[in-house]
């Protein structure tokens, strides 16, 4: 069981932005978190990454929490930002390496890693820029590079289908793939809906802050009691809810 | 318009005594007095060595002048959406650049004013100048400077061709008139610059029949304001406003040296980071010039004592920001890395940079005060000094404080 979400209750200062959210992410599954804007799916993410403190509830990461082993638990995780976050003062080269020390990882094997992932993106011949400079595509590539260069165990991405071209949402589709036969586990917030479906195993549906439905395809479709839909219109049944107060 | 000439001075006001009030904080006040007390002292002591007039006297006091009226523009507090929104006030405007114009002028007045009496002593002894002359000087200074800020209302009117050279205009015309101040006599010198701002007042009253520039007006007061909120950002945090990162790849021999290890992942970071960006590094060349400088001219060895443990304690403290200057990035907070390594990285990187600050002080002060007792006596302090100032005041100050994250 890579991720497991127990109970968690959590959000800024006082206002629990998350009620009781539980979910699991096993071994070399992909599970896509849907929802809509402001349904929670940013802070799930935060508290699981460790930059929000739950009030209530743990999350752990192959049995292993932030309060007990932050750097073990750390040690696992890489996670891709819904917008790229990058050092101004690095240049692409240098963010490998940084990301290399950070989390001590083998040099070499991770900068073999790392050119294909660069030569599959076209940044090759960029190492020596600042990437900072770079467009809004070419910076989330730059993400995604150095959070695949890792031997994480689970992947934790943020609405990843934003701001890339076809080309570039195919390979990375390509990337996840293979780390999922490896054994790991991907775990990723987003609205592009069809392609969800396609490539994820399981979903977790969240509304207003509580975990509506979690399942695969099929287990979604007997939750909502409709027979071969699609993700589209379960998550239109989601809305639908929301607008009558009375369901 | 007037009204809103008195509301936009209110709200400017408002928003520069705030920031004022950051880049005037004590450090900084200890600072600059002891910075002003170093240089009059030193130019006391330079003057002292001045007994009779010295041919190289005028062109410098002419220079300086020359170069002290470049300190403060136009500032007119027109805003982006003005040029929209106030297309329709256009004939307004003569009214609210002239209140404009007013208030520019105020503080570059205090600050000709203070140029001229510290030059005076020197002028009076090295171009041997009369009081008259020197009060005629001043009058010079300042009326050039009314007119340099009118001939900048007249260029945000589409007025002539010959506007686009008006600061080479002004500065040619200033030389000329300066010159003959200095060589002709005090009150010719006065006569041509009132002679200049009459001419432009003339010019002023036709400015109804010309176009406002309006791009002009509102980039000229843009880059104004961000040259401004730059200065400002050495000292304080200014909204919106990250310092410029330079790639100096000359400087990638320095980053070398520090070993890439798990253990000091910072330190690869920091070490990059404040070669590259130009805030901290700027700060730290400043200081360690500007302090070589002062110590070079320290005149009391104790004196020279103190003001070197001020210039090394003060380039430590500038520096202790830095080591927050990455917990924006989120990452930072992932990484598997205590915050103990990040801490032990960031002393070594301030041990770095104050052990060569105190080299090069050493030098100086080597120079100065040969091998004497006196060196050897500062030499010691103030390498305890910097000692002290990582090992112990260092952690202290960076002690893990929980930041919330957005």
């Amino acid at each position: 069981m890579s991720l497991e979400v127990k109970h968690l209750t959590g959000g800024y200062a006082q206002v629990p932005v998350l009620k009781d959210v539980s979910f699991t992410v096993p071994d070399g599954e992909i599970v896509a978190l849907i929802g809509l804007n402001g349904a929670g799916k940013s802070t799930t993410i935060k508290h699981i990454i460790g930059v929000l403190t739950p009030m209530k509830g743990t999350i752990a990461v192959n049995g292993l929490t932030l309060a007990k082993n932050p750097d073990a638990y750390h040690q696992q995780i890489a996670y891709v930002p819904e917008t790229p976050v990058l050092y101004p003062e690095l240049t692409l080269k240098e963010h490998i390496e940084m990301t290399i020390l950070a989390y001590d990882l083998d040099h070499d094997e991770t900068w073999q890693r790392a050119h294909r992932l660069l030569k599959m993106f076209r940044l090759d011949n960029k190492l020596d820029w600042f990437p900072i400079h770079f467009s809004k595509g070419m910076r989330q590539k730059v993400m995604i590079v150095c959070a695949f260069m890792t031997q994480a165990s689970l992947y934790i991405i943020d609405e990843p289908f934003t701001g890339l071209d076809p080309l570039a949402i195919n390979d990375l589709l390509t990337i996840v793939n293979e780390k999922k036969q490896e054994g790991a586990s991907v775990f990723m917030s987003t609205h592009i809906l069809d392609t969800a479906q396609k490539y994820a195993d399981q979903f977790v549906l969240l509304n207003h802050g509580r975990v509506r439905a979690e399942g695969t395809l099929k287990q979604l479709e007997e939750q909502f009691h409709m027979s071969a839909a699609d993700l589209d219109d379960i998550y239109l049944q989601m809305t639908k809810e929301e607008a009558d107060p009375d369901d | 318009m007037t009204d809103l000439w008195s509301q936009r001075l209110a709200k400017h006001q408002r928003q520069q005594f705030k920031y004022l009030r950051l880049v005037f904080n004590d450090h900084f006040v200890i600072a600059l007095i002891f910075m002003l007390g170093g240089l009059g002292y030193a130019y006391s002591n330079a003057l002292k060595g001045l007994t009779h007039p010295v041919w190289w006297a005028k062109p410098l006091g002419l220079i300086v002048l020359l170069i002290v009226l470049g300190f403060g523009h136009l500032a007119t507090l027109v805003e982006e959406a003005d040029t929209v929104f106030l297309l329709p006030k256009e004939e307004s405007f003569p009214a609210y650049l002239e209140r404009a114009w007013r208030y520019s002028l105020l503080l570059p007045s205090i600050v000709m004013i203070f140029a001229v009496l510290a030059l005076a002593p020197f002028l009076w002894i090295g171009a041997g100048m009369t009081m008259w002359g020197l009060l005629f000087l001043g009058v010079t200074e300042l009326v050039l400077k009314a007119l340099n800020l009118k001939l900048a209302v007249l260029q945000r009117y589409q007025m002539a061709n010959w506007q686009q050279h008006t600061s080479w205009l002004f500065y040619g015309f200033s030389l000329l008139v300066l010159a003959a101040a200095f060589y002709i006599h005090p009150l010719v010198g006065v006569v041509l610059a009132v002679l200049g701002a009459v001419y432009a007042r003339m010019q002023q009253r036709q400015v109804g029949h010309f176009h406002l520039r309006w791009q002009y007006l509102a980039a000229t007061e843009k880059t104004r304001m961000f040259n401004l909120y730059r200065f400002y950002n050495l000292f304080t945090d200014v909204p919106g406003m990250g310092s410029r990162v330079k790639r100096r790849s000359y400087l990638d021999f320095i980053a070398n040296w520090v070993k890439p290890t798990h253990d000091d992942a910072y330190g690869y970071l920091f070490i990059r980071g404040f070669l590259r960006g130009t805030e901290y590094s700027g700060l730290y060349i400043r200081f360690v010039i500007l302090g070589s400088i002062i110590l070079y001219f320290s005149s009391q060895w104790v004196l020279a004592l103190i003001l070197f443990a001020l210039f090394l304690y003060m380039t430590g403290f500038q520096l202790l920001p830095f080591y927050h200057q990455y917990d924006g990035i989120i990452f930072t907070h992932l990484y598997p890395l205590s915050d103990q390594q990040k801490q032990r990285s960031f002393e070594r990187l301030v041990q770095w940079l104050m052990g060569v600050q105190w080299g090069i002080g050493a030098l100086v002060i080597l120079v100065v005060w040969k091998f004497t007792m006196p060196t050897a006596i500062i030499l010691i302090a103030t390498f305890v000094e910097v000692l002290a100032f990582v090992r112990i005041y260092t952690p202290q100050r960076l002690r893990p404080q929980k930041r919330i994250i957005r």
